[in-house]
């Protein structure tokens, strides 16, 4: 169920990336959708997690906010993890 | 052994709990400053990765549906996800994982597997077609066992966290479906060596 505009206005600003970004997706509209996921400050574990499973040239090519990660693991982590 | 439509649900499936685990932190965030609660927009975000997920054990790849239960695997043990206490359970099913992946690559191997089964004499560590309940099977049962544990231990929660362990309980039985086919080539080779070395050509090697 797509939210409404209203609905939408009172998200905080990154919440309101991700429900755009799910409008895009049922939208079938994936370059869209991945070009905001490049908006959201992906959580460090999570990051942390898919690098160690071999997928940090992934993260790379996928253009991935690590800010959150290289604030918690500190800068290059991606480098020594991948 | 990877498809384009693997990389594809591969990406698809890091988008996926990336939107969902931001959308559940914010979601918190905003709870515990005693904001509105805005939208069930964790709810959608999990029903999307569950999508994705259910997409991922449809695929009939099984290193695609491995590489992805690890990967969450790994993400719930990083995300400390986990009920206390569960740690070592989630670190013994990532261990468990990488056994079921080793043999993936044997049984693909008719001479490498064929030493495996060798070593399976005894019929009750073997199925009814003989090929042996390796410790891929073993894992293959226990996950799925293990997924409907956690599931039940949800009780009357979150009714789309339990819908997300059902389709990865779902992939990870269409996964043990897929190795048992992977099992029986290298078995059946087998079958085929010996009744040609003894010259009974047909039946068995059928």
């Amino acid at each position: 169920m797509a939210m409404t505009a209203e609905q939408k206005e009172r998200l905080d600003p990154e919440m309101r990336v991700i429900a755009d970004m799910l409008d895009a997706e049922r939208e079938g509209d994936m370059d869209t959708y991945y070009e905001l996921l490049k908006q959201v400050r992906v959580p460090a574990e999570t990051l942390l997690a898919f690098a160690k499973c071999g997928d940090a040239d992934l993260i790379r090519e996928m253009g991935l906010n690590t800010s959150l990660a290289d604030e918690k693991y500190g800068p290059g982590w991606l480098d020594r993890v991948g | 052994m990877t498809t384009p439509d693997a990389d594809v649900l591969r990406k698809r499936v890091l988008a996926g709990l990336v939107s969902h685990r931001t959308a559940e932190a914010r979601e918190r965030a905003l709870v515990e400053a005693a904001r509105e609660k805005t939208a069930p927009l964790p709810g959608e975000t999990r029903a999307r990765l569950r999508g994705i997920v259910r997409d991922v054990g449809k695929s009939g790849d099984l290193d695609l549906i491995l590489d992805i239960e690890k990967r969450l695997l790994t993400e719930e043990l990083e995300n400390q996800v986990a009920a206390p206490g569960q740690e070592t359970a989630l670190e013994n099913s990532l261990k468990d994982l990488g056994i079921a992946a080793d043999l993936v690559k044997k049984a693909r191997d008719p001479e490498a597997y064929q030493a495996v089964a060798a070593d399976y004499r005894r019929d009750r560590n073997k199925d009814r077609y003989g090929a042996p309940l390796d410790e891929a099977r073993q894992f293959f049962k226990s996950h799925v066992n293990r997924l409907n544990r956690a599931e039940a231990a949800l009780g009357q929660g979150d009714a789309s966290e339990k819908q997300l362990l059902a389709v990865r309980r779902g992939s990870i039985s269409a996964a043990h479906k897929l190795y048992q086919a992977l099992q029986a080539a290298p078995l059946s080779f087998r079958s085929q060596t010996v009744a040609g070395r003894w010259g009974r050509n047909g039946d068995r090697a059928a």
